[in-house]
């Protein structure tokens, strides 16, 4: 073999071929990054109201991959009274987040009061998957009208868009210090900065949200690995936030839903139940399931994974008990998201308002039910 | 301003360091060589693309 390379020609024709390989290999995986980070996908609903931008927070999110959307459905009878902002999207490798949130955007209907409903919190994050993880950049979602494609992406900002990062990440607004990775986690961000690193200015933007539409309530929507044991939760701001919690539990436990309180950690800064509680009036959740595609025994990963959550070796997981819960379809994800939000609703109107008292309620409609969503799937409510 | 120049300065050593690369893979005679150059390049012509 090393013959053939000693003879001037062949040396010349060989290293041509390889070089045109490797410019082949750039363009095709330069074109598959660009296509991948430019694929915008227009989310819409039926009763939204108006469509506000993440700039309209912090204008240094003007014309950056950051300016999300926020659509805001307002009251058919009144928009006075409480409000709920829905937050998924932080974290594009938990799937169910942004699908919850969709569902709500595309079949919510609001009698009173105000719901504020974001899709992409990070939308840097769907730009890129997790480096090395060789995960899809997609998955299909079976509808009515045919079949839906939504991006898998990443849990942090792209290094395209914030980069340098530092070594240790010091929380700003309380000076704890966290890993070099959280420096482009949104769920480590908040309250954010207006003029910090770019996933503080996001943090900064939907923090701003909350303040200048005093925002009643905050649900930030996430996915936890099923050896995780923060899994079929409801993490809540201590105090008023942790009421509604306890009693949103006891209703879901009766009608079925398995899950679990847990109080959000003082020593632990920069997450939205935490921080939005402290630096807002919002009553701050944040809701956990279990999802396999994001934990580190799975196998192959494949589109499947992430929808039906089934792999062999978290099943032997789940047989030796090394899980904390059970991984599960996509439509029990979101089933289980949907049923939470409302729930969380329902006990902030049970507590707050027991007498029905008009405009002091939060009234929601037009959702299907958690055995509606676990029986039919979530493709037949999507639009 | 101190960013884009490091980011100035980052690109030519980069590009120098390709340009290395592909002076490598056409003169040298081993067939590790040119493998492993034919790879780097696709690294380092990924990164010097700043695709965005």
């Amino acid at each position: 073999m090393r013959n053939l390379l000693e003879n001037k020609r062949t040396n010349l024709i060989i290293t041509l071929l390889l070089v045109l390989g490797s410019l082949v290999v750039v363009w095709v995986t330069g074109k598959q990054y660009y296509d991948f980070r430019h694929d915008d996908y227009q989310f819409s609903g039926p009763n939204v109201t108006r469509v506000e931008k993440f700039s309209d927070y912090n204008p240094n999110l003007i014309n950056t991959i950051g300016d999300s959307d926020i659509f805001v459905i307002e009251g058919s009878v009144s928009s006075n009274g409480p409000s709920l902002l829905i937050l998924g999207g932080t974290h594009p490798n938990e799937p169910s987040g942004q699908l919850t949130s969709v569902l709500f955007l595309e079949n919510l209907e609001v009698e009173v009061g105000t719901v504020y409903i974001i899709t992409e919190a990070n939308r840097s994050a769907y730009s890129a998957t997790n480096p090395q993880e060789g995960s899809p950049m997609y998955y299909d979602i079976p509808t009515d009208n045919g079949v839906r494609t939504f991006k898998y992406g990443s849990r942090a900002t792209s290094f395209v868009d914030q980069w340098p990062n530092p070594d240790i990440f010091v929380h700003p607004a309380s000076g704890q210090k966290l890993s070099n990775q959280d420096t482009r986690n949104l769920n480590r961000s908040y309250p954010g900065r207006i003029d910090g690193y770019y996933t503080e200015r996001v943090a900064y933007a939907i923090t701003q949200l909350i303040i200048q539409n005093d925002i009643t309530m905050t649900i930030d929507l996430h996915e936890a690995s099923p050896e995780y044991m923060t899994n079929n939760a409801i993490v809540a701001h201590p105090g008023a936030a942790m009421n509604i919690a306890s009693h949103a539990y006891l209703y879901l436990e009766l009608a079925g839903i398995t899950i679990k309180t847990e109080t959000s950690p003082s020593n632990l800064r920069g997450l939205s139940h935490r921080e939005l509680g402290l630096y807002t009036d919002t009553l701050a959740f944040l809701c956990e399931t279990s999802n396999a595609s994001q934990g580190r025994i799975h196998g192959i990963f494949t589109e499947d994974l992430i929808v039906s959550g089934e792999d062999k070796f978290y099943q032997k997981a789940e047989e030796l008990g090394l899980l904390a819960a059970r991984p599960t379809t996509i439509h029990e994800r979101v089933a289980r998201h949907m049923a939470t939000i409302i729930q969380i609703v329902d006990s902030y109107n049970a507590i707050y308002n027991p007498t029905n008292q008009d405009n002091q309620s939060l009234i929601i409609q037009n959702m299907p039910s958690y055995s509606d969503v676990m029986t039919n799937g979530i493709g037949k409510y999507l639009q | 301003m101190l960013y884009t120049i490091l980011m100035v300065i980052y690109l030519i050593i980069l590009a120098f360091v390709l340009a290395m690369v592909v002076w490598i893979i056409f003169t040298s005679k081993k067939w590790t060589d040119k493998i492993i150059g034919a790879i780097a390049i696709i690294l380092f012509l990924l990164r010097l693309l700043l695709i965005k």
